[in-house]
């Protein structure tokens, strides 16, 4: 069931040291990669801290960071983008359980105008995404996300 | 002529275990002869204080040369030469010795006394081509003491008597002062620290050519000059430059060389090492002057992108290998307005004649 999120609420995103430059995450941190199926991968910033959702992806998941940055629920949707909650309830690795994760289609975009909303979007005028479309949104929530600033950042040996 | 066996070190190291020697290691052992012969000479007035000097001779004839390199690492044999009729002065043992002691202190206060602390500025260039992972062992044959000479042993050893230590350095700069007449010249680094350096005439044409040239990057190798904190003062001998176009830009593309498969969260392919060549001569060649360098980025498929981040713009230069194109995102973030081109590997220059626009819009 979908939770009902206000639009100040925080999206956690974990930034590949490869995607950091010196003013910040670049946009490729921000786009879904061919592994993600069209989805990027954030957590509830309201189900976990910025510290708690570095620690699951680099501790728990083995995968490097260099921190966790943020994007606010309202500027994911003022791209017309949804956002699905994805918890994950692993009971033979429980380490890798988190609760807190949600996904951002970017398979989709939405002709319309308005803001998707709950996991519903506005599925009668949708069609599936170009690469164009997916880099100029994956710029602009980049370009917020660096405004805001890191919100947790790695130590040198964590992010290497 | 006569030989003995005077000493035989062993050379401790990954660039030693083919039984080999490099030339420059070669040197060190030069610089321990002219160490050998000084403290003979002090050795020798000391015994005899109404000398001014030693007899005529005396270091004349005695010459260390090298006869072999045995295995084990690479273990040099050199042999003291000498006339037929001339025994070798007692002093030079007894140099060799308290040379030995010197390597095998644990501190500067725990020197031989006989040893004059001013010979220590020798070890500014014994040992100067060892590397962080390498040493010389002058007694190897010790079951207990081998007087193991390295990188951080012949720093403490020359900072002694002298206020710097030289070693091998190796650094990245552009040139901004050339004294055709002194052999001088001032670097200005990457991390933007000017260095002085000398040069010899080899290296002159080179020098010129990157004097006051923006796109036009030095990478000098040679012996730097270091204070008690290793901190870099001075480049004393320029021994080898390469020059790259464009190298803050060209050396982050060549670092993607590095990535291993399964970069991305265990997804992410190795980028092949013929794109990435490519891209650097490109980028060398076509980079325009005046621009600046953006951020270089790998994508999960084994592409790169250039990508310039400026807080009212994002533009991103996505270079697909497989397709042979070039492909232009960017987005004015205030009036979100979103521009994409696609060009020919041939365009380059109409590539970046659009980035200058937008940079500049």
């Amino acid at each position: 069931m979908s939770r009902n999120r206000l639009k100040t609420d925080l999206l956690w995103r974990q930034v590949n040291p490869r995607f950091l430059s010196a003013e910040g995450p670049n946009s490729q941190a921000f786009v879904p990669m061919p592994k993600d199926m069209g989805k990027l991968s954030v957590d509830d910033a309201t189900l976990a801290t910025a510290a708690e959702s570095f620690v699951h992806f680099t501790r728990n998941l083995g995968f490097k960071s260099a921190g966790t940055w943020a994007v606010s629920v309202e500027e994911v949707e003022s791209q017309k983008l949804v956002i699905e909650e994805n918890p994950v309830q692993d009971l033979e690795t429980p380490t890798r359980t988190n609760l807190a994760h949600c996904l951002i289609d970017f398979a989709m975009v939405s002709t319309s105008t308005g803001f998707a909303r709950d996991g519903q979007g506005a599925k009668g005028d949708q069609k599936p995404s170009t690469k164009g479309e997916r880099k100029r949104i994956a710029q602009m929530l980049a370009a917020q996300a660096t405004a805001r600033g890191c919100q947790h950042q790695a130590t040198l040996n964590e992010s290497e | 002529m006569n030989k003995k066996s005077f000493i035989q070190p062993r050379f401790v190291g990954a660039r030693f275990e083919s039984h080999t020697l490099p030339l420059s290691a070669g040197k060190d052992l030069a610089f321990y002869e002219d160490l050998v012969v000084e403290l003979a000479k002090a050795l020798y007035l000391k015994k005899y204080p109404s000398r001014t000097r030693a007899p005529k001779g005396f270091a004349k004839d005695f010459k260390l040369h090298l006869e072999r390199i045995d295995d084990g690492c690479a273990r040099p044999h050199i042999v003291a030469m000498t006339d037929d009729d001339t025994p070798i002065p007692p002093e030079f043992e007894e140099a060799r010795r308290l040379v030995n002691e010197v390597m095998a202190s644990k501190s500067n206060s725990d020197l031989p006394e006989q040893f004059p602390k001013s010979l220590l500025r020798y070890f500014n260039q014994i040992g100067y081509s060892l590397q962080s992972d390498e040493s010389i062992e002058w007694t190897p044959e010790s079951s207990d003491e081998k007087s193991v000479l390295d990188v951080a042993k012949r720093k403490r050893l020359a900072l002694g008597v002298l206020d710097t230590y030289e070693k091998k350095v190796s650094i990245v700069g552009q040139i901004e002062v050339l004294d055709a007449k002194k052999k001088t010249g001032t670097l200005r680094s990457i991390e933007k620290v000017g260095l002085a350096f000398e040069y010899s005439e080899s290296v002159f044409n080179e020098l010129k050519r990157a004097l006051g040239n923006k796109t036009e990057w030095v990478q000098m190798s040679g012996i730097g000059e270091f204070g008690a904190n290793d901190e870099l003062r001075s480049i004393v001998k320029v021994e080898d430059i390469d020059l790259t176009r464009h190298y803050p830009l060209v050396s982050r593309i060549e670092k993607l060389g590095e990535l291993k498969a399964g970069w991305l969260d265990g997804h992410g392919v190795e980028l092949k090492s013929e794109d990435l060549v490519w891209l650097s001569g490109e980028t060398e060649k076509n980079f325009p002057e005046n621009f600046v360098y953006p951020s270089v980025v790998p994508t999960e498929d084994g592409n790169v992108i250039f990508e310039w981040i400026h807080p009212q713009a994002r533009i991103e230069l996505e270079i697909n290998f497989e397709s042979s194109l070039l492909e232009l995102y960017a987005t004015d973030l205030k009036q979100a307005a979103f521009v994409e081109k696609v060009f020919q590997f041939s365009e380059w220059p109409v590539a970046y004649s659009n980035i200058n626009a937008l940079l500049n819009a």
